[in-house]
């Protein structure tokens, strides 16, 4: 059979081109598709085939659907073709997209038309588009968002038509088809964020839900809005004072483009700002980043890309370190797609060189990569050297520069320059190298070679201007490697007593470096290495004052042979020589000593008037021209030449093209990887200065939760079909929960849902939280039960469904919660698609988005204060301290501090996550940084994962898991960073040991009755006048980690929360009217504690 | 603004961000399909793009995107399976949505028609391809392109291809392609249950001149074939899991269990798919390779020596199999001769590349090669070194010492058959003589 079909690629014969007509006007199935099939075979060959459009048109009213698919196929492909009959087959299209039955027909049709090309159907195509949009089927919708921009391009007038129903649909609720919404904005109206605002923060909740290629695109949507809407989450420094400090610095200066900016700044000031940095990020962005932190995962490099970018451009950089890690892994494969991904690691590097300096092995080079993985390697390595791993790196670049590909060769000794440039301690080394390979047998490596010897001595001798800072520092770390010359050593012998001062070492090493090339001269033939040792022997001339006459007088006498460029410097370099003789005192470089003996002299100035001749009468205009400039030497020599001729010249940067293209372009896109702008490329949109605060107020809660895509289609099939992934595993939970939330029907659908909320803003641990995508499953099962009690539900949104939280369920049902515990927990996996994006990793900084999360799932329930609630809570840490550490003495750098995260540890639900920043304030980096600690019973601790090290002035973040078992006694641990160790302690302050309890308001006052007398603590107090609700909020939430209850009383605001296992109570009721603030607490202390933090966090707010 | 931006506003709307054409060449270069989406392509693109990937490929020069002389176009482009792979773009885009789909695109053709033989088939049996294509890409932006939905609305042909009679188009839209599990067929059913585990792990290594190791990290990917009814979710539990880092997983796993429990909990697609990869053994965990080596090169005017003793180590009992070792030689060297106590040495003087055939190695002991380069110039000192790149397979063994505890099934009720192996394989593990 295989045979059979491959004759469709060989035999072109006339009688079976002829036969395709009267197979094609048979109108049978087997027959047509048998025309067909040979019609794909010629257009695969690339023959036209449009001719026989009108009998492939005649033919589409066929029902079989395997001709129909290539009908359609081929009435795309030719339709350009054959512009006027398109029109035959418009009718009949848009017959099936709109009044066939089946959905997959609609679809295909749909598809197909939208694809035409056909200006003349553009009013059929924007109606079928409009009708589809609403169709009863995922796949038709899905078909019309994809046809969207296709219209659009047809005809630029209905842009703003479709626009509006890109709004429209952005609502979509069923993934399949919110992915292909997305694309059609992205390609047909990428900036209009307005359409965003009300879906921000549904789409950015189903994420995850989306397909690979659809995340791709939402990322992107979602980086440039976060650009263009949040503030910039990066702290701005003072630019002026800090940025001429930093101007001598070369390692510093890797960034040029107007774009990075912002990190520029970032990365001197960011790390020591590190937990005001956390605060600055907008609660929206903060709720997209770590919505977006799990697909890091992803399988798809184009995800992990994405949200690399997206945390690249838009995250604290501290943020940013799990996502350079994530990207890191992406470039082992050998495809093009990890050579892509090499690139925005390479983009990444050059800017924030210290986050990959310490896996520089990972960008080692193996024989196989590409060379253009290669280059980008070494550009990589190059700069990310530091002084720890700058020998390393060095010692691999020195295997490289034995490679086969001289390119590669070539791109090794460019890096090592850029080496030597990061990491000015090592130039001597690089120097060394790269003399070596002077006497290479290949002319590229040895005018690269040249080159870089070149610019490193420029690099050297720019060190002995000025006095600044880097200088300094460059200077102290100059005699290390100056002992490894030999000359050095001999030299040191002689002069025990009196030490070189580091200008002289450095004229010193320059002399030999000199020497050596002026050795190499006669040997090397490439025009351009030959003129620039010349320019470097010209520019150097003082310091070899015996041998520079000399090379001149040999250069001389070949300099008929030169090549142009050469010629060129060996004018200049007579010139140079030629002012160095003349008295140059007069020229105001008064500490100038006379160069050369007054009877070389004469010589001189023979050789270059000589010189001067040759030049004059060359036959190049370029040769003539040059010694026209200097021809006034002769007669009048004036000041001007000095100034021009030796001068200090400006040390070249390490930058090369590549390094600009790949820091100013956007990461990921086209553009990045070919380095030239592609057509309809943007550059990244800019945070704004003044934040459209309307725009926050419009970014709402979605609409209800998630109802899964199965429910949405209209057709009996897709109901009855398997049950969704949830229903299997799930099916006894969500039937129980239902039985719980029948019985609660009375509670009022308003109070319910509010403490649905509240449960939720607040930390309580995953597992009792109960997920949102849980309710558009029970939604789902419940639909399925009954369609009737579905459709109620959905169509009445705003009505919340009347059920209870779980918790609460559970907290009135003891006897029933254990069993259920037990039979949940193999089920329990069901929470994840959702639970990700409020947990994410173990990352150093997950900040908490459980309000967020309660606005999507609950939000028809929010009432105002439970909103002010869910806005005030949302903060990722609470009492933030500074750890006092008992030993002082010891002389750490190391100063720590601690925030309360109140969410449960990943590790354990009984355990609180306690995240501590470990600033390292001293100017090394601290090494092996690590912490343990003792806890008696019934205390528990996990504590964190050793910290490699930690630069200098940067922050390192790491979660700590402690079960405090209810006690505010100090918790002490031992600390080891660079081998010392030394003690540090910290208490929980009484409110953090609390986790907000779930009650109605009539327990509230049941167990209120309980806590009379002395466990009740009443003060008054006086309320600011604006926005008191807010200044209760904010007070209680401050000190405690309390839910809200729901109270009729307008007046009364009243707060729950209890210790582990739900004992020790804390009650806490505020009455704005009589201004009292009562606290009613199991434990005595507590309840103390708590009223005095309260009034004193009120008072403060005045 | 970008200086750019303002001559680009004419293309900022309209065919942006999308794939303009795709081509699918044999491996001899002959288009087997030329699918335009958003804008017809010329099919000279395609040619000029197979000139480029032939001309560069040895040298491996290739660029990830290529551009074209002839118009302002550029070319993502994947090879495998004897099929090259070409998407064509003119407008800004996401460079890795492009490139990630031409590999996706293979995974699909694979799954549908099978590995074996796919140039051969995809080219026979092209009319499916067209139908795919239609599937996977509508107006240049990727559509449904999962496999199992592939599967799902086109029947694959049998295994001695399609006649003309067989129904290749499903009729009916499939329920679960617009479902949440997206990824995995509707109605599936067994006689016999089974589903298999492979953990391939490729072992990449650098030793240096003396033999020492310089950097190795283990690429691994847990490669899983589902055979099985229904909607079974899979529970998967692994001995050693801290072993694995920079995890990353196929859309069916379910996130937050392994980031909280290290477990890994899917609903399987059905037939083969690529769980997760991962990689171990980098420089903070770093483990002893399964391959020990000792190296020397000395070089004189005119020639050189070389010496090579490999000996397997640390495989656990294992026998290293297929052991070849290939080197790259100096681009100067004019003969070579060599001589190894075990298996063959060739040498290709046209490519300056030498491959010694080894076969299994020895459990003890180490096997030498010995040689003698002799250069072109006979005055001068060899610039550059050999590089040899040893290959090897160890089956049954996984050298981070990664395993499979349990493997369970909840769901169904129905008893599977599980299969679970592991295997080694040497993949850059070089050594710089």
């Amino acid at each position: 059979m295989t045979g059979l079909d491959n004759t469709y690629y060989t035999d072109l014969s006339p009688s079976k081109v002829s036969e395709i007509k009267f197979l094609l006007d048979s109108l049978e199935p087997m027959k047509e598709f048998e025309a067909l099939k040979r019609l794909c075979a010629f257009s695969s060959k690339g023959f036209d085939v449009s001719e026989f459009f009108p009998q492939v048109v005649k033919a589409i009213i066929t029902q079989n659907l395997d001709v129909k698919r290539l009908i359609y196929q081929f009435i795309i492909i030719n339709s350009k073709k054959q512009p006027d009959l398109v029109l035959l087959c418009v009718d009949k299209l848009h017959k099936d997209a709109t009044e066939n039955n089946n959905p997959l027909i609609r679809g295909l049709a749909l598809r197909t038309l939208s694809s035409l090309n056909a200006p003349e159907i553009i009013q059929v195509l924007a109606h079928d588009i409009s009708k589809g949009a609403h169709d009863p089927s995922p796949f038709v919708k899905k078909a019309a968002a994809l046809a969207i921009p296709k219209l659009v391009t047809l005809d630029e007038s209905l842009r703003d038509t479709m626009i509006e129903l890109i709004g429209e649909m952005l609502a979509e609720r069923s993934t399949i088809v919110l992915g292909p919404v997305l694309a059609a904005f992205n390609i047909v109206c990428p900036s209009e964020f307005r359409l965003l605002h009300k879906h921000f923060r549904n789409i950015v909740h189903v994420i995850v839900d989306l397909d690979q290629w659809s995340q791709i695109i939402a990322l992107k949507i979602f980086l440039n809005y976060a650009r263009n809407q949040f503030p910039s989450p990066f702290i701005q420094r003072e630019e002026p004072a800090k940025k001429s400090e930093k101007k001598g610095d070369d390692s510093s200066e890797s960034e040029e483009s107007d774009n990075f900016e912002n990190f520029l700044s970032k990365k001197h000031s960011n790390d020591r700002n590190i937990l005001q940095g956390i605060s600055n990020v907008d609660p929206d962005l903060r709720f997209l980043l770590t919505s977006v932190q799990t697909l890091l995962m992803s399988a798809n490099p184009g995800v992990v890309l994405g949200v690399v970018a997206l945390y690249y451009y838009c995250a604290p950089e501290t943020e940013f370190i799990p996502a350079a890690r994530a990207v890191t892994r992406l470039v082992f494969d050998n495809t093009p797609s990890a050579d892509l991904a090499l690139k925005a690691v390479a983009s990444m590097a050059i800017a924030r060189p210290h986050l990959f300096s310490a896996v520089y092995k990972d960008f080692f080079v193996f024989n196989e990569c590409s060379l253009e993985g290669k280059k980008m390697r070494l550009n990589i390595l190059s700069h990310i050297a530091t002084d720890t791993n700058a020998r390393a790196i060095l010692s691999e670049f020195e295997y490289y520069v034995h490679s086969k590909n001289k390119e590669f060769v070539c791109a090794t000794i460019r890096a090592i320059y850029g080496v030597a440039v990061h990491v000015p301690s090592v130039i001597a080394d690089c120097m060394r190298g790269v003399m070596g390979l002077l006497c290479s047998s290949d002319e590229a490596v040895v005018s690269e070679a040249v080159m870089c010897v070149k610019n490193l001595i420029q690099q050297q001798t720019s060190g002995s201007l000025g006095g600044t800072e880097e200088n300094r520092e460059k200077e102290e770390e100059m005699p290390s490697w100056m002992k490894d010359t030999d000359d050095k050593k001999k030299k040191k012998g002689k002069k025990a007593k009196k030490e070189p001062t580091p200008e002289e070492e450095r004229a010193e090493s320059i002399r030999n470096v000199l020497l050596s090339l002026i050795s190499l001269l006669p040997s090397i033939r490439v025009p351009l290495a030959r003129s620039s040792i010349v320019w470097m022997i010209g520019t150097y001339c003082h310091l070899v004052p015996h041998h520079s006459p000399d090379v001149l007088r040999r250069l001389v006498s070949t300099f008929k042979e030169e090549d142009t460029e050469t010629k060129l410097q060996i004018l200049t370099l007579a010139a140079k020589i030629y002012l160095h003789t003349l008295d140059l005192t007069e020229y105001g470089k008064p500490d100038h000593k006379r160069v050369f003996s007054e009877n070389v002299c004469d010589v001189l100035s023979q050789l270059f008037s000589h010189v001067h001749n040759l030049a004059r009468f060359d036959r190049n205009t370029e040769v003539r021209e040059k010694a026209r400039f200097y021809r006034p030497l002769l007669t009048s020599p004036s000041a001007l030449f000095t100034q021009c001729l030796l001068n200090d010249k400006p040390v070249p940067t390490s930058h090369n093209e590549t390094d600009i293209a790949l820091t100013t372009f956007v990461v990921g896109t086209l553009s990045h990887a070919v380095e030239l702008p592609c057509p309809g490329y943007h550059s990244l949109e800019q945070f704004p200065q003044d934040v459209d605060e309307e725009a926050a107020k419009d970014r709402l809660p979605p609409p209800t939760t998630l109802i899964p895509v199965n429910v949405l289609g209209g057709d009996d099939t897709r109901r009855k079909g398997k049950k969704g992934f949830y229903e299997s595993d799930d099916s006894d939970e969500s039937t129980s929960e239902e039985t719980d939330s029948d019985s609660y029907d009375t509670t009022s659908s308003d109070e319910s849902s509010t403490e649905t909320s509240s449960d939720e803003s607040e930390s309580t641990p995953p597992k009792k939280r109960a997920p949102p995508k849980k309710k558009g499953k029970k939604q789902e099962s419940s639909s399925e039960e009954s369609t009737e009690e579905s459709s109620s539900e959905s169509s009445s949104e705003p009505t919340p469904p009347p059920k209870k939280s779980k918790k609460a369920a559970e907290k009135e049902k003891p006897a029933k919660k254990t069993k259920k515990e037990e039979s949940r927990k193999p089920a329990q996996s069901d929470d994840l698609l959702l639970q990700l994006t409020q947990v994410a990793f173990n990352s150093p900084s997950a900040p908490s988005t459980s309000a967020f999360i309660t606005a999507q799932t609950n939000p028809a329930a929010f009432s105002p204060l439970a909103a002010l609630f869910a806005e005030v809570t949302n903060k990722p840490l609470f009492h933030l301290t500074k750890v006092a550490s008992t030993s002082k003495t010891a002389n750490s750098n190391l100063s720590i501090d601690v925030g309360f995260t109140r969410k449960a540890s990943v590790f354990d639900s009984e355990m609180q996550a306690v995240k501590l920043f470990f600033l390292n304030e001293g100017k090394d980096t601290v090494e092996t940084v690590s912490l343990s600690g003792e806890v008696s019973e019934p205390r528990s601790i996990r504590t964190i994962p050793p910290i490699s090290f930690i630069p200098a002035q940067s922050t390192a973040e790491a979660t700590l898991a402690v079960n405090f078992a209810d006690s505010t006694s100090e918790l002490v641990l031992s600390l080891t960073a660079d081998d010392k160790t030394f003690t540090i302690s910290f208490s929980p302050p009484s409110g953090e040991l609390l986790h907000p309890l779930q009650l109605t308001k009539e327990e509230f006052f049941t167990y209120k009755a309980q806590l009379s007398g002395m466990m009740m603590h009443k003060i008054s107090f006086t309320l600011p006048v604006s926005e008191p609700d807010r200044v209760i909020l904010e007070a209680v939430t401050k000190t405690a980690n309390v839910g809200l209850v729901v109270s009729d009383d307008p007046n009364v605001i009243l707060f729950a929360g209890a210790g582990t296992k739900d004992i020790k109570k804390v009650l806490i009721e505020v009455n704005k009217e009589a201004q009292t603030l009562a606290v009613h607490a199991e434990d005595l202390l507590v309840g103390e504690d708590i009223v005095d933090e309260i009034h004193r966090a009120i008072q403060e707010s005045f | 603004m970008h200086p750019l931006d303002s001559w680009h506003k004419e293309y900022s709307y309209g065919f942006r961000e999308m794939i303009d054409s795709i081509f699918i060449l044999s491996g001899q270069g002959d288009i087997i399909i030329d699918r335009p989406f958003a804008q017809t392509s010329p099919r000279s693109l395609a040619e000029e793009c197979y000139k480029l990937i032939k001309e560069n490929k040895e040298s491996n020069l290739l660029k990830p995107v290529l551009s074209s002389e002839q118009e302002p176009a550029y070319m993502f482009h994947y090879e495998k399976h004897n099929l090259i792979y070409i998407a064509i773009t003119r407008t800004e885009g996401p460079a890795l949505l492009f490139s990630k789909f031409l590999e996706h695109l293979d995974l699909v053709l694979c799954d549908f028609f099978g590995e074996e033989g796919l140039g051969e088939k995809v080219r026979s049996q092209f009319v499916y391809l067209y139908m795919i294509m239609d599937e996977l890409i509508d107006g240049g932006f990727p559509n449904i392109t999962e496999p199992n939905m592939i599967k799902e609305l086109l029947n694959p042909p049998g295994p001695s291809g399609h006649s003309a009679g067989t129904v290749i188009s499903k009729t009916e839209l499939p329920p679960t392609l617009t479902s949440s599990l997206y990824w995995r067929k509707g109605t599936v059913l067994y006689v016999n249950n089974e589903i298999f585990i492979d953990i391939n792990e490729t072992m990449n290594a650098i030793f240096g001149r003396d033999g020492v190791i310089i950097t190795s990290f283990i690429n691994g990917e847990v490669l899983c074939c589902s055979k099985l009814s229904g909607v079974p979710t899979i529970l998967l539990n692994y001995d050693n899991v801290m072993v694995m880092e920079d995890v990353s997983v196929h859309p069916c796993v379910k996130y937050l269990e392994w980031v909280n429990k290290k477990h890994v909990m899917f609903v399987p697609p059905d037939g083969n798919f690529t769980l997760m990869k991962y990689r171990a053994g980098t420089a903070s965990a770093a483990v002893p390779p399964p391959i020990s080596v000792r190296p020397s090169f000395t070089f004189s005017k005119g020639s050189a020596r070389f010496e090579l003793a490999i000996a397997a180590r640390n495989t656990g009992s294992k026998a290293v199999e297929q052991c070849f070792i290939d080197f790259s030689m100096p681009s100067t060297s004019r003969q070579i001769n060599a001589t190894a106590t075990q298996g063959a040495f060739t040498y290709d003087s046209n490519k300056k590349t030498a491959r010694w055939t080894v076969g299994t190695l020895p459990m003890q002991g180490e096997v030498v090669l010995t040689g003698n380069i002799d250069f072109e110039d006979r005055d001068a000192y060899c610039e550059e070194r050999p590089i040899a790149t040893i290959s090897f397979r160890v089956p049954m063994y996984a050298v981070s010492g990664l395993k499979i505890r349990s493997l369970t099934l909840s769901g169904p009720t129905y008893k599977m058959f599980k299969g679970m192996r592991c295997l080694t394989i040497g993949g850059n593990y070089e050594v710089r003589m």
